[in-house]
Formats: C-alpha cells, structure tokens, sequence
C-alpha cells in the first residue's frame, strides 16, 4: 500500500509518501518534499506533491490513499481527508522516537504542545495565542530586518558578544520595533538575535508549563532547526530533547500514516459487509 | 419548522419592531438572564435579551477599551448605532463589572425612558440574599407600577409566572430527545429555541414549541455523530459556533452549561402555596431553581471544601476512576444550597457527554478563572476538556483545528472513516 500526507503550513507545504506491505503497520518513507507556501494553497498542494512523486520516482496512480493536514488541509483539492496538525504530529513523532510522550512544534505563525500516549494517540494538547509570537513569522522578520540568511539565526545567537539584549513586546511587530531601536543603537547583531530567541524561548517554556507534558520530550516543526532555539529550550526545561532528523516533515509524515490506518479500516469494514 | 425560530433570531429588531406594532405594547430590553422577565411581563410590556451581533464593535471604543469582552461591547455599540432605538426600557441585573459599565454607558447615551439597574449580592443562595433580592424586586415592581400608571396585581404576576414556566417546561421537554443518540434536537436548534424565545412574546413562542412538541417524534433522525460534546462557559449566542461542530466536524452538542440556552430554560417558579407570595417566588426560581452563573457561585468555594459551605452537595464524593460506575443522578440543589458543577456533572452524565468545550469569550474573567476548576471537575468522572476561546468567531480556522483535533482526541480513526461506513461502527 501507497499512502501520501501532505501538510500546507502557513510558511512551507511537507509531503511525505509511505509504502507498506501486506500487513505491515510499520512502512518506511519513499519520498519527501518541502516548498515555501505561496498565496494559492491549492497550487502549491500540487506543485510540493509532484517534486516528491518525482523525487521518488512514483507513478501518481499507485497513491491510494491521501490525507492532507496544517492550516490549509481543508483546500487540497486531491485529499481523501483531512486531520489536524496536532494528531499528525503526535503520530509522526511517535513513527520517529516510540518513546515520545510530549511534541513540541514550532510552525510558521504558531505553536502546540501535544501529550501522547504508547500508541501516538494524542492525549491532550496546548496552542499558542492567536498572534504569530513564538512562530517562525517572527525568526523570519527578525532574519530580515538585522539582514542574515533565516537559517543562520540560531548558530549566530550563540555567539553572544556582551549581552542578549532584551527583546520583550509580544507582539512581533512591536517586537520589530524595538529590534530596530536596538539596532539604532549599535547593538551587536548576535546579542540581538539571542534576545529574541531567549524571547520566543519563554513563550515556549510558558506554553509547555499550561501543558502536561511528560518525556521523552521530541521538537518538530522549522523552528526545530534553529539551534539557538531548541538548545534554550532544553536548558531552560532542564531535559533532553529528540529532534528528528528532518523536523519539518513529521506532520506530513503523521498524514500518511492515518492514510494507511483509515485506509485499512475502511477496506476491513467495507469486507466485512460483503461477507 | 425551525425556520420560524431562526427568523426571530436573524432579524431579531425587525421582529422586536413587528411584535411592538402588532401588540402596542412596551419592548423593554433586558442583558442578563438574572432579569426577572416576568415582573416586566406582567406590567404589559414584552422582555426582550439584547444578544450580540456580528458587526465590529466599532462605536463601543471610545466608551470602552477593546480589553473587555466583545459581548459587552457589541450590546453598547448595538446602543450607539441606533439599532436599540425600538426599546423603551432597559433593565439588567447585576452580573459582572463589564456588563454593569456596558449597561451604564447606554443607560447614559440611550436617553431611554425608563432604566433600571437590580442589584444582585455575589453570594446568592443565603437568607440574606434572598431578602435582599425580594426588596429589590419590590422597588422594581412599584417603579412598573409608577411607570405604568397600574397596579401590577398578583394575580397579574402569577398569569406571567404561568406563561414563562410553561415556556420553560416546553423548551425542557425538548431538550430531553438531545439524550438521544443520535440526539433528536441537534445544538443548533436547541440555541435556536432558546435564543428565540428570549427575543419573542413567551406566549407567541410556546404556541411554537408546542407544535414542534407534537412534530418531533415523526422527524427523520439525524445523522450519526463523530462524538457527543458539550458547551460549558460564557455566553454562546452565535449559531455559527455550534454549527462549525456539528456541520464541519460532525459532533452533536448535545448539552450545555451557558445561559443563552440550558441555563436560561432550567427551573420553573413555583406558586403552588396557596397565597404564597409571586415575587417571593421569582427570587426562588432565579437564585436558586436555575443552576447559577459563575459570577454568583465562586469556583473557590468548591476547592476549599473543609471550609466551603456547600460542602454537602460539592462534587469531591464523586469516584475519580472513570472506569467506576457514575451515580445515575445528581442533585445540585438542597433546599439552601446550589452547587454548579454538580450541575454541569449531572448534564454531562445525563447527556452522554464524552467531551466538553469550556468556551471563553475572550476577557470574560469570571468563565476564564473557571476553567481551571471546570477542568478537575469533568477530571474526576473521566471527560476531557477543551478550553476554547472566542471572539465574535474572527479567528474560525485556529478555533476550528482546536475543535477538530479535540474531536481527533476523542474518536482517533473510527471519526475519519467515511460516515456510511461508519453507521455500524458504536463510537
């Protein structure tokens, strides 16, 4: 069995294509992709699952089965369901680390912590405010506005020159306003950047306390690739973190595993009435 | 047939307008469900719940801070914009601090003729209290009087007691086919009833009922539902909330703990004493025969139990394993005491509840220092809570994943599969 998720972010669009064999609950991935998302979901639904389907070089008739999930996962034209983002994540990190109990994602515009239990089932889960506060929109906003590439944030908060410098507004554009006092300033650019990583650090942290969380603790979403950040996080928590080695797919990678499990379910029951 | 219900609540001033032409009477507009309707009734005048619209609440900013409640704010704007002009008078009764400064502003802007504020005491079921209400309800009674210019006799009262229960008994007769499963009165109908018939004649509204009484049993059922939820916290009076669970994620709400619905329509005012006082009466219906709201019952009465007065009826006695048996009823109330999550609890357990979504209008304080409790008391029979705050429903999509994937929680895969498979499938 062929089976594809596929999650529209409000930042990137994940697909994930899994086979299984007969019987096999486990499968492993065949393809996966990852492109920014622009302003027609639809489009770019179709454009992120044909690189994978190219990548892995499948033909787009073996795919039984698709369920689409993220913020866009009602307007995926070619999606057989659709599953929220916070199952998927729980699933996927499950698929990845057995042993995980807590996700932490850190998506585009906002962020959940999700309990599950041995089974990847989601047990309970917190979400963020409804502003883009302890999201990737606003490592995004502050890459550019001290003028550094989004993937060097993290390493260059690291190197603190004097001191972090305090970024404390929740709001990101006020935020933004006070990043560009600081810069005004002649702050340097890293204490800049580990002010507003320690800022979407405790935004985490609270998040994780009005949780009920458990280890093992496992970081997916962007964000989970922004060093400066999933390395506060893990001290300011005291504990370890699993991070998967390609964060940004596990809700996709959730999808196409509820695509075999309803699949499955489906074709049993649907055997079962024709006996 | 719900047609007509939805009508009154859609166009809920050209009605008010309609129904003051038709009759000649008073339209006296009234926020809290504290309000005892029936003095108001029983002067000659038609009580109608002023319920928030859709429009920004634009107007309501220069007289209040966008940090309170959009409920509070859309009533004040509704005020300011003119679209309140059918009313001659407005009453509230003391519920919280928002709702008192919204009252206060269009009492002051609205230049109505009559205006009343009842003081209602924090703690409500104490003798005290209950003296204290009857004297306001007295000072009310004679304001309708002076207003008027007629005596509003007890007989007069007891007529308009006897409209409202049997209103109430009616909307609660209904409500007992959302035991059902599937329900036979989805949550969106059950909003409509009650939204309905608090902006309508009660008397015009009971004839209504009573047809949809003799309709219901020969309805095609509903569908089966992906789960059973129920709606605790502040105020919901936007259908398009209830129908975001049950059209777009396919649960059924098949109870509730709000005073736009459940609340509003449970307990009637008992006059069987013979010469028993009518308006003694109402202070026993609204302060202890209805469950009470929580700006009038104190979450932290229930955590401290040692000390809690009510700590005969609070809900500590319950098992905490859900997997023991559920006591097949609860009463909230004794004859001095009244206790709201043992309310919610019975709810729940009657209703088969298997979720419950504790809405929060966003910066409604007293439902937002609930929740917590509301939590560890659904905790103790085994339901899980959602906590869902809202605001005028700008935000549907985050609201809907939240919803959604609460709904994932409950039902994992079994809710996915397609809904004819499903039919046969117990959830």
């Amino acid at each position: 069995m062929i089976t594809a998720g596929i999650d529209i972010g409000s930042m990137s669009a994940d697909v994930v294509i899994m086979a299984f064999d007969d019987g096999d609950q486990e499968g492993k991935i065949v393809s996966s992709a990852i492109i920014p998302t622009g302003a027609d979901s639809a489009g770019t639904a179709k454009r992120v699952l044909d690189k994978a389907l190219e990548e892995g070089d499948i033909n787009p008739e073996d795919i039984q089965y698709i369920i689409s999930t993220g913020y866009g996962r009602v307007i995926v034209p070619f999606a057989d369901k659709n599953i929220t983002e916070i199952s998927c994540h729980a699933k996927g990190a499950h698929w990845v680390f057995p042993s995980a109990r807590t996700v932490l994602d850190m998506g585009g515009q906002d962020c959940k912590v999700v309990t599950c239990d041995e089974t990847g089932k989601v047990t309970s889960f917190v979400m963020n405010d409804k502003c883009a506060a302890g999201a990737g929109r606003s490592m995004e906003i502050m890459a550019r506005l001290v003028g550094v590439p989004l993937e060097s944030i993290g390493e260059l908060s690291l190197k603190i020159v004097e001191e972090a410098a305090p970024v404390t507004s929740t709001c990101v554009l006020f935020a933004r306003s006070e990043v560009m006092e600081l810069m005004r300033n002649g702050v340097h650019k890293e204490d800049i950047l580990a002010g507003a990583c320690d800022a979407l650090t405790s935004r985490v942290v609270s998040l994780m306390g009005r949780s009920q969380m458990e280890k093992d603790l496992v970081i997916s979403g962007g964000i989970a690739k922004n060093i400066g950040v999933t390395k506060r996080v893990q001290e300011r928590l005291g504990l370890d973190a699993k991070i998967p080695p390609e964060p940004q797919i596990i809700g996709a990678l959730g999808a196409a595993l509820f695509a075999r499990e309803v699949l499955s379910k489906q074709t049993e029951r649907k055997g079962a009435e024709h006996v | 047939m719900f047609s007509e219900f939805e009508a009154i609540v859609r166009d809920r001033y050209g009605h008010a307008k309609e129904l003051k032409e038709r009759t000649g009477k008073q339209i006296f507009g009234y926020l809290c469900s504290y309000v005892p309707e029936e003095i108001i009734y029983a002067a000659g005048a038609i009580p109608t719940r002023i319920l928030t619209t859709e429009e920004a609440p634009t107007l309501s900013e220069t007289l209040m801070q966008t940090y309170y409640c959009t409920f509070a704010r859309s009533i004040l704007h509704q005020g300011l914009a003119g679209q309140l002009d059918y009313m001659d008078g407005l009453v509230t009764a003391y519920s919280c601090a928002t709702m008192r400064l919204a009252f206060e502003n269009l009492q002051r802007s609205m230049g109505l003729p009559y205006t009343k504020f009842l003081y209602l005491p924090g703690i409500i079921d104490t003798p005290e209290a209950k003296n204290y209400y009857y004297k306001e309800l007295v000072r009310f009674k004679k304001d309708l009087e002076d207003l008027f210019g007629r005596t509003i006799s007890d007989d007069d009262l007891r007529e308009a007691i006897a409209v409202y229960n049997e209103n109430r008994s009616s909307i609660s007769e209904l409500f007992e086919g959302r035991k059902e499963a599937p329900p036979k009165i989805s949550g969106r109908e059950a909003y409509l009833l009650t939204l309905s018939s608090m902006l309508t004649d009660k008397a015009d509204h009971t004839r209504l009922l009573k047809k949809l009484i003799r309709e219901v049993p020969s309805r095609e059922s509903l569908d089966v539902g992906a789960s059973r939820v129920m709606l605790v916290g502040s105020p919901v009076d936007n259908v398009k909330l209830i129908d975001l669970i049950e059209k777009d994620i396919g649960a059924w709400v098949v109870a509730d703990d709000t005073c736009t619905c459940t609340r509003y329509a449970c307990g009637t005012t008992s006059v069987d004493q013979a010469g028993k006082d009518p308006l003694r009466a109402l202070v026993e219906r609204y302060l202890i025969a209805r469950p009470p709201c929580p700006t009038k019952h104190s979450p932290t009465r229930w955590i401290q139990c040692k000390t809690c007065p009510f700590r005969d009826v609070a809900c500590f006695d319950l098992k905490p394993d859900p997997k023991q048996e559920l006591p097949k009823t609860l009463s909230f109330q004794t004859p001095e005491r009244i206790c709201r999550f043992r309310h919610a609890l019975q709810l729940a357990i009657n209703h088969k509840v298997e979720g419950v979504i504790a809405v929060e209008q966003k910066f409604c304080d007293p439902h937002g220092f609930d929740f917590h409790h509301v939590t560890q008391a659904f905790q103790h029979v085994g339901i899980p809570t959602l906590f869902l705050e809202i605001d005028n429903m700008v935000t549907v999509g985050q609201i809907k994943t939240r919803v959604q994937a609460f709904i994932e929680m409950l039902h994992p895969v079994d809710y996915m599969i397609d809904p004819e498979i499903r039919q046969g499938i117990s959830l």
